[in-house]
């Protein structure tokens, strides 16, 4: 016999967990911090279900609202942490230059991203890699759409600024 | 960009998509006569693809499994061990204040009644006020900690205060 109430957890977390913990990773920097951001978004969901609170249809917002709020105070402490993909790491000596070169625009994107304010790494994150409109946006971050359409012109201005070097590097190339 | 020339937040709710599909070819036919515009606009679409650069990484299967094992803890339940720890010692203090209300009776007169009752009242007023604010607090999806130490402390603030003023207006029995 299955639990209506675990089946419906599982399927969230089957559903929701990569969204959750890429959120978390991006806010935090550190792959150790998403993982366990992610562990308590889910434990918060659990129990708010067993509550017969269920967030239902909002169970995204939820999620992602929750993993915002927990990443708020890690975001700079631990720094490039982040295993896969990040330039950070070396580089195995027979890499392709053309792909160590992919690595190290990877990083400095990570880095500008992870330099911007927490407000502004908010929306980015949640416009250019969840691809939310700006009012689903103010509905996880409890935002008027003006506020979002304000700090994303501004967070845009900041990475323009933080990314010169690189975008100048990338347009001759 | 110039005086007739759009703002630049229309450019960004262009590439955001947020532009009704009218207005978005009027903006596409400026930018196609407008350096400046068509530069800018070439400029926020390179940002965005830029940060495309970081893909989403795949979820470690150790946290999957661990995700999955949530669910072997009962649901709801408490809403967290720290907010229950909180609500346990406001709960706590404020039953002790109730009780202190009652007990520091004047020995031998009846007149204290009329105003130790009334404190345990209060007492269970407070009790009920605490509650609320950290369900209001719980379901506003604060930070439960933050709110539940906050409301803990007013409430152990009242108290303290109200047992001060108890201490004084009930006169102790060996000083009569
Ligand atoms: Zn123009």
């Amino acid at each position: 016999m299955t639990d209506p109430l675990r089946s419906r957890f599982e399927a969230a977390v089957h559903e929701h967990q990569q969204a959750v913990f890429n959120l978390a990773r991006r806010m935090t920097g550190s792959d150790h911090a998403a993982e366990e951001i992610a562990q308590e978004a889910f434990l918060r969901l659990w129990r708010a279900m067993g509550r017969g609170v269920e967030p239902g249809p909002a169970t995204r917002a939820y999620l992602y609202r929750t993993a915002m709020n927990l990443g708020r105070d890690r975001g700079r402490r631990a720094r490039c942490e982040l295993a896969g993909g990040c330039a950070a790491a070396p580089h195995p000596p027979e890499e392709p230059e053309a792909k160590m070169l992919r690595r190290e625009l990877e990083w400095k994107v990570r880095e500008a991203v992870l330099a911007l304010p927490t407000a502004y790494r908010r929306v980015v994150v949640l416009r250019h890699y969840h691809g939310l409109t700006y009012e689903e946006i103010g509905a996880i971050l409890r935002w008027p759409v003006s506020l979002v359409r304000n700090r994303l012109f501004r967070a845009r201005r900041r990475l323009r600024q933080l990314l010169h070097g690189v975008w100048k590097e990338a347009g001759e190339s | 960009m110039k005086g007739r020339c759009p703002a630049e937040g229309k450019w960004h709710a262009l590439v955001d998509g947020e532009v009704p599909a009218a207005r978005a070819a009027v903006l596409h036919r400026h930018a196609a006569r407008c350096t400046a515009c068509g530069r800018y606009l070439a400029e926020l679409r390179s940002l965005g693809r830029m940060l495309e650069v970081c893909p989403d990484v795949p979820v470690p299967p150790r946290l999957t499994a661990s995700l999955l094992a949530l669910a072997d803890r009962a649901p709801g339940g408490r809403p967290g061990p720290a907010v229950g720890q909180w609500l346990v010692v406001a709960s706590l203090a404020t039953t002790l204040f109730a009780v202190r209300a009652l007990v520091p009776l004047p020995v031998g007169t009846t007149g204290g009644w009329d105003r130790a009752l009334p404190a345990a009242f209060e007492a269970l007023l407070t009790l009920g006020r605490t509650g609320r604010l950290v369900t209001e607090a719980l379901s506003a999806g604060r930070q439960p900690l933050e709110w539940a130490a906050l409301t803990a402390s007013v409430g152990l603030v009242m108290l303290a205060r109200r047992l001060a003023e108890m201490w004084g207006r009930f006169p102790r029995g060996e000083e009569r």
